[in-house]
This record gives C-alpha cells, structure tokens and sequence, in this order.
C-alpha cells in the first residue's frame, strides 16, 4: 500500500497546492481520482510516484520513503502522464523490447491482448504514425502489461472514442490482479464511475476527500425529490431535486459520482 | 533488488541510446553532412583558407559538437526516465556511458566526413596543403583533445543546477561559473607577473580542471538525487 500522512506541496512558498493530505492507496483497489481544474490531481499524482517530494509529510510505497527512488519502489509503479511524448520513427516493439525490460512482472500476453482488444495489431507499425487516441490506447495497453502493484493514470482516456473507453472498463476487469492497485485521474467522471472502488476528491483549498464506495452509499442515500428538506446536498432538475441524504435505515443506493463530487466540492459532504 | 547492477545499467543505457539516437540512419547522415559543411565553411572561412590551420580549428568544433548530445541525454532522463526502474546511481553512469558512446560515434563521422571536405578543398588550395587532410590522425593528433571529454561532467552538473535550483535563485549556478573563471585568471596574472613560468601555469591549470571535473562528477550525483518534475502541468 501508499500512506500519505500530513503531506503538503507547493511550487510557489505561501500557496499550497496539496494540503495537509493523509490517505491510504490500498491493495486490490481501483481509485477514481477527481478535482476541477488546476486543484492538483496532477501534483498528488506526481507525490504518489515520486517524481515530486513533498515540502511536509512523507509519502512511503510498502514501506519505503517515495523521495528515495529505490529500484523496488520504481518497479512496483506506473504512470501514465495526461501528456506524453513517443519517439516518432521507433516502432511498437522496439519501444516495449527497450523498456519493458525492467518490470519483471511484465507480460506480453496482457499487451498482445490490449493492444488487439484496441485494434492496434501492426507491433511494426512507427509511433509516430499512431493518432492522440492510439498512442493512448498503446500507452495504456502497455502500462496495464507491465504487472505493477500500483498504477497511476493521468486521464488515460484523452482523444479516446466510445468503445474504446468501454474497452479500457473490460480490460481493466481482465487485466488488474487482486493485488495491484490503480489511481485515475479524470474529468470525466461517468468513464470509471462504474469501476472505481474508492472516491478521491481534491478539494479546491489542496485539501482531500477519501471514501470507499461501500462506505457512502451506507452513509448516504441517493434520489430524485420534489423537495430539498432534510438534504445534506439537492441540485435542481426538470423532476424536481436530485437528492443526497444522510441513509436513515433505507436499503443502500448507488450515488451518482456527479452530485457526490459536487457535494464534496461545495462543502455538503465533509 | 541491489542498488547498483551493472546488466540494469546497461540495459538503461541501451534505452536511452536507442531512443534518443536510434532509427533512421539517412537522416543521421544528412544531419552529420550538415553539421560538416557548417564545421569545414566555418574554420576555413575563419583561416582565409588555410587548410592546415583549419584543421586544427574544425577538430576543436567537431569536439564541441561531440559533447553537446550530453544535454539531450541528461533532459530525457529528468523529463522522462526518473520513473523507470534503476537506480539514480545507475542512471547517473548511463548518461556518461550514453554520453561517451555518442560523442566518440559523432567525432569519428565527423572526423571522416570534415577529413573529405577538407582534403577535396586542399586540391584547389593556395599554398598546397598535405594531401590528403586526416583530422585527429598523425600530426593533427594532440592528447589535450581528450581533456574535452572532461567538460562532460561540468555541463551535467551546469544543467543540474539550473534545473534543480530554478525555484531558489541563480547564485549556485553563477558560482559554479565565477570560482573556477576566477581560478584561471589567476594564474594568468601569475603568469603575466613572472610569478608562474609556463610549464607551471599548465600544471596548475590542469590541477584546477581536475578539481572541477571530480568535484562536479560527485555534486551532479548528489543534485540527480534530488530532481524533481516540478513544471505545474494541468492539475
């Protein structure tokens, strides 16, 4: 797992951008990471891989500090950044023969079968001729082949067409073993409302929301109303009032990810 | 998994060369012809035509060009490779193995397309030069030459410091260029004030340059430790 405990960043002294987060990344999870624009999704991503350290806190991956950058640690993380760059005359192989050399759980089998379930099947085929949404559909297929324990997605589903996203949801079903862990960072809540199992809401003071799926929808129950009373959070629709509600016994319902995260975000939901 | 394997820094060097330098060789041999003809206008220009001088100058600059892929190097492993699975040791020795394997490849093509240029150009030259021009061979060979390689270890340590210290100010990486700026005048003046005869000017400019190699080889490990991905991208 990766423990956050009091962690703080910022790039410019005064003005945090992560603040005062502790949250637990456990094993066998998948994290739907959200937040509007420019509240730090990206940065508490980085923290998590170590590529930032942080300015307070420590951030350890099965025990060990992040900021160090053992091989161990490095082997047991993958990112996938919103914005990459692929060498354009290299080709598919060439590009996983050169790097998929380090993560000994790698698996060809995995991105054979990713790669076919995108329609990519010319391995020969130079980086540079892929579209924004193949590369991708190539990043991604090659990231879930490389059999880490944790894996971090900064909107993996960029430039990506409909079935493909549906593809992504199955491949994901298929592919992630019971111990590997991911985080996917995206604005497009509906794409992974489905598969997440765990809610991280970056608030817009730095600050972090962090539930289980199961714990809120214990917690709170979820409908369409013709009134607002008695809501922690309402918001106006064309039926009347989509409400969320403290669950006072009634059966536990499955919460939209739109009104949680605007309840999040505006304070209902603490 | 132990902190320093030689296979893994080797396999981390394999990456790098393969995806900094690899692919197309046509376009890696119209880049050597242009950069050629650019060294060979350049110098003869600079020697009103005087091959033999010429020669000295374009294995100078065909040198320079050679340690400068370093810079390349060094900014795909901040901006991409601090991820991948190695350790900052084994990465740190990748980049002077990358470093080293380019800039020796990139001098002897040089070498050998500037060494064409030069000795077609002799045949029309006025007084005649030795024929053919073999750049970096027989007389044109001098050990100081090697002695640039040194500056790979400064430049590394240069962008180190940019990179990491951009958030806290210019002072280290003026430092960096003022002390040992400082340290050769001196031994100028030294020399200028009879203080220092020749043979010891050389001898202490080399203890200097050696300083600066060693010291810039160990606090570029210690700066490589500490980088961080710290552009704010789109959160």
């Amino acid at each position: 797992m990766i423990e956050l405990s009091n962690v703080t960043y910022w790039y410019e002294p005064g003005k945090d951008v992560i603040q005062n987060i502790s949250a637990t990344i456990r094993d066998g999870r998948i994290y739907g990471l959200f937040g509007l624009n420019g509240s730090g999704k990206t940065t508490l991503l980085k923290l998590m891989t170590g590529l930032l350290f942080p300015k307070e806190g420590k951030i350890l991956c099965e025990g060990e500090d992040t900021v160090l950058r053992k091989v161990d640690t490095l082997a047991d993380i993958a990112f996938m950044p919103a914005e990459f760059e692929l060498k354009s005359s290299e080709s598919i192989r060439k590009y996983v023969s050169l790097n998929s050399v380090f993560y000994p759980l790698f698996s060809r089998q995995v991105l054979e079968d990713c790669l076919d379930a995108f329609g990519i099947n010319t391995p020969d085929t130079a980086l540079g001729k892929l579209s924004l949404g193949q590369k991708h559909k190539f990043m991604l297929a090659f990231i879930l082949s490389l059999g880490t324990k944790f894996i971090f997605l900064d909107e993996p589903l960029n430039g990506m067409d409909l079935p493909s996203r549906t593809a992504f949801r199955k491949l994901i079903a298929r592919h992630l073993r019971e111990d590997q862990s991911m985080v996917i960072s995206t604005h497009v809540m509906t794409d992974v409302s489905k598969i997440v199992s765990d809610v991280l809401i970056v608030r817009n003071d730095g600050t972090l929301f962090c539930d289980s799926t199961v714990n809120l929808s214990q917690r709170y129950s979820y409908g369409i109303s013709d009134t607002d009373s008695g809501a922690v959070y309402a918001e106006n629709c064309a039926e009347g009032y989509r409400v969320l509600r403290m669950n006072g016994g009634f059966p536990e319902s499955e919460i939209p990810m739109d009104i949680l995260f605007n309840a999040v975000i505006k304070g209902a939901v603490k | 998994m132990n902190s320093f394997s030689l296979r893994r820094t080797l396999l981390f060097s394999r990456l790098q060369a393969g995806e900094i330098f690899g692919g197309g060789i046509w376009k890696k041999l119209k880049v050597i012809l242009v950069i050629s003809v650019f060294i060979v206008l350049f110098s003869t220009l600079l020697n009103a035509g005087d091959i033999s001088g010429s020669a000295g100058y374009a294995q100078t600059m065909i040198l320079v060009m050679a340690i400068i892929p370093v810079t390349a190097i060094l900014s795909d492993l901040i901006s991409v490779r601090l991820l991948t699975p190695a350790s900052t040791l084994e990465k740190y020795i990748s980049v002077y193995i990358v470093a080293l394997s380019a800039g020796a490849a990139a001098s002897v093509a040089l070498a050998l397309s500037c060494s064409t240029m030069l000795s077609l150009i002799s045949l029309f030259s006025e007084p005649p030069a030795e024929w053919p021009v073999l750049l970096f061979i027989g007389g044109n060979f001098n050990i100081a030459y090697i002695l640039f390689f040194g500056l790979i270890p400064l430049i590394v340590y240069g962008e180190l410091i940019r990179v990491r210290e951009r958030a806290r100010g210019r002072l280290l990486l003026w430092m960096t260029i003022i002390v040992p700026a400082i340290s050769f005048i001196v031994i100028i003046i030294l020399g200028a004030a009879d203080m220092l005869d020749k043979h010891e000017m050389s001898v202490a400019a080399g203890g200097i340059y050696l300083i600066l190699v060693i010291t810039s080889t160990i606090m570029a490990y210690r700066l490589l430790r500490k980088v961080e991905l710290d552009r704010k991208d789109n959160d």
